[in-house]
């Protein structure tokens, strides 16, 4: 692996819940002591279930939501101890796609207008020919006509609304796009249109991606590593490999077996360990490790102490589990990993 | 009908060729859907033409606000002596009294709408935008002000300062941006939610640029519909002062004088009221219809 993009270090992102003219706010920990790290060119999906966070962590990486602690390095410098406009300037480095394909695009700006606002914002003084030639340009990249420049968000399908997101992120060359659920809100044959327009891009562009997914299925196609979220929580972390094939956390390994198998045989062969139960409430987590109201091996003492992550077999295959050692991994050898 | 649609797939075409491709906004919608309501374009006709006659009947009739025709006194409307609405008990003319009165209520109308625009739309989506502590005091000060009565505030500012009529104006346009700034911090902090918001701050833009082409052109819906309610409703306010003797002062003339004044001699001059009041009320009829119209064409789901 060659010198880090990006490197994230116990990030807190906490938000002040409720609290009247005399009571304190609660607060709700969505992010809580998060750290990782990501290659230049690399894919690092984000998986866990809706309310785990996922949407905290990215917006915080961007400074989209102020942290309320830790460190955000972007090639070393810390982004959280940037001002304003030395953080503006940095943002064509670094975009985002979004999930509702629909509400990404103000409905009173036609496409091209859309995909020269980034240019006029970060380039000033960009002449207009130019500026239109590369919306052009980039449309045509994505997979758009460009005469629908002149056409409004309204008249696409969300395909296209997803595709014109892809562009306006894409147009100012970021070198890192955090991907937020961007193909759940989409029909399934068009989620892969998507994600494969994505894989393009990334191997023309370099780019490196952090994919939000609350389900692993669609990560399984692009990402080079997988982390796990539970309750602002990192629960496992690893290379995608690692963690389709032998799945370390009772989390990790729930989410697996809810992944649809095609085959019938096998997926009745398979081991059902589906998630009982509901999310606990973020404002409240359990004490000691927060998965331990719904995981089937807890003890006494996952109620009294939180596990720390620690290295599994190999450095880069991490997870956050008393008991990783004597739960014996379920061979997932009949998921494809693919490629 | 075939026709017709024959002719706009040449002209799709033609542009198709020329290599442009015209997109339809959610503004041509609601325009196409506006022009097909015909109590709203029937109404939009009819305040054209008063608005027409308020401009250019006192210029070109050859009666002026204070010429006084004493041999006409109290003449009924009639076409045979050129005071085709009839004159009042001082022989004035009403024809010309009416279009002035016209002129001055439309002006008040506007002009204080437009105030409470200015301020209500600024004021209303730098709270919503910046939510908060800002939001917060920013919009107690609008509670406290809603507390205050507007007549009292009128009276106050009256015996303070003397009668005016642009004291008027301040005294509706400073009461009424209250609840358009409400009106627009509740749309501001549901758009603010959109992604698209985000994406421009992503993009690096300013807090003013974001307020001034992501939100606001997002949230004008709802004020274009309230607008066009508030215009009736100031010349409304502006009667009812006049009406109490708080409003413009003569020779000038409103609406609003000219009902007071017509209520006044109703037995002997019925058409120094019914002439005024029959143009207030269709007057605010058409508002009305025309901020029905508006709200459907504008309305998301009424596509
Ligand atoms: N601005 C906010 N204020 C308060 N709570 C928030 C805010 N944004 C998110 N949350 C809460 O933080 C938790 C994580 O949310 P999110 O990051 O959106 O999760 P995910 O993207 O994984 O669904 C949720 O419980 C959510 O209700
Ligand atoms: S620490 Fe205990 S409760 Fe948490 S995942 Fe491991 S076994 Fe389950
Ligand atoms: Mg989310």
């Amino acid at each position: 692996m060659s010198r880090p993009l990006l490197q994230v270090e116990n990030l807190r992102v906490h938000f002040p819940v409720g609290g009247g003219l005399f009571s304190r706010p609660r607060m709700l920990k969505a992010v809580d002591d998060v750290s990782f790290q990501l290659a230049p060119g690399e894919t690092l999906g984000v998986v866990g279930e809706s309310g785990c966070g996922k949407s905290s962590l990215g917006r915080a990486v961007l400074q989209l939501i102020p942290p309320t602690a830790g460190r955000v390095l972007w090639l070393g410098e810390d982004l959280c101890r940037l001002d304003d406009d030395a953080m503006n300037v940095k943002r064509s480095e670094l975009q985002l796609v979004f999930q509702d394909p629909l509400a990404s695009l103000n409905p009173r700006m036609t496409v091209g207008g859309i995909l020269r606002e980034p240019l006029y914002s970060f380039e000033p003084g960009i002449a207009r020919s130019e500026a239109e030639d590369r919306a052009a340009a980039m449309m045509r990249r994505v997979g758009l006509r460009p005469e629908m420049m002149n056409r409004y968000p309204n008249e696409f399908s969300g395909g296209q609304c997803q595709r014109i997101s892809i562009a306006r992120a894409m147009i100012s060359r970021p070198r890192l796009v955090i991907c937020d659920e961007p193909v759940s809100a989409l029909d399934v044959s068009i989620q892969a249109q998507i994600i494969a327009l994505l894989r393009e891009l990334q191997a023309e562009y370099e780019v490196s991606y952090i994919f939000i997914s609350h389900d692993l299925s669609v990560v399984r196609h692009l990402c080079h590593r997988i982390m796990v979220l539970y309750l602002g929580k990192l629960m496992e972390i690893g290379p995608k490999r690692d963690i389709f094939d032998t799945p370390r956390h009772p989390y990790t390994q729930s989410l697996l077996s809810a992944v649809p198998i095609p085959d019938p045989r096998r997926a009745r062969q398979r081991d059902q360990k589906l998630l009982e139960g509901d999310l606990p409430s973020p404002l409240n987590p359990p004490s000691g490790c927060v998965f331990r109201t719904r995981c089937p091996h807890a003890t006494p003492l996952c109620i009294k102490s939180a596990p720390v992550l620690e290295a599994t077999g190999s450095e880069a295959h991490q997870v956050a589990c008393h008991y990783w050692q004597s739960l014996t991994p379920e061979t997932h050898t009949d998921q494809p990993t693919g490629e | 009908m075939g026709f017709l649609t024959q002719r706009r797939d040449r002209q799709l075409a033609a542009m198709q060729a020329a290599g442009r491709t015209v997109g339809r906004s959610l503004w041509q919608d609601a325009l196409r859907r506006f022009r097909s309501n015909k109590a709203a374009m029937g109404s939009v006709f009819v305040l054209a033409f008063i608005s027409l006659m308020a401009i250019f009947a006192p210029m070109l009739s050859p009666h002026t606000l204070e010429d006084f025709y004493w041999e006409y006194i109290l003449v009924p409307p009639t076409l045979e002596n050129g005071h085709w609405f009839g004159t009042d008990a001082n022989g004035r003319d009403m024809f010309v009294r009416t279009f002035y009165g016209a002129r001055v209520s439309l002006t008040i109308g506007v002009m204080t709408t437009a105030v409470a625009l200015l301020i209500g739309v600024t004021w209303g989506s730098v709270a919503g935008y910046f939510g908060g502590r800002i939001d917060n005091i920013m919009m107690r000060i609008v509670d406290v002000l809603y507390a205050l009565p507007l007549l009292f505030f009128i009276i106050i500012l009256v015996t303070v300062f003397g009668r005016n009529i642009y004291l008027v104006f301040i005294g509706i346009g400073a009461v009424e941006w209250l609840t358009m700034s409400r009106i627009v911090r509740g749309q501001t902090l549901s758009v603010k939610q959109k992604e698209y918001v985000e994406a421009a701050r992503a993009i690096g833009l300013s807090n003013l640029v974001i307020v001034r082409r992501h939100v606001v052109p997002n949230i004008i819906g709802p004020v274009i519909v309230f607008v066009t309610l508030l215009i009736p409703t100031t010349i409304l306010v502006e009667s009812y002062l006049s009406f109490l003797g708080l409003g413009v002062q003569e020779p000038m003339t409103s609406w609003g004088t000219l009902i007071s004044q017509g209520a006044a001699s109703i037995d002997t001059g019925p058409w120094l009221l019914v002439i005024p009041g029959t143009f207030l009320a269709i007057t605010l009829f058409c508002f009305n219809f025309i901020g029905d119209g508006l709200r459907d064409a504008l309305d998301p789901e009424g596509r």
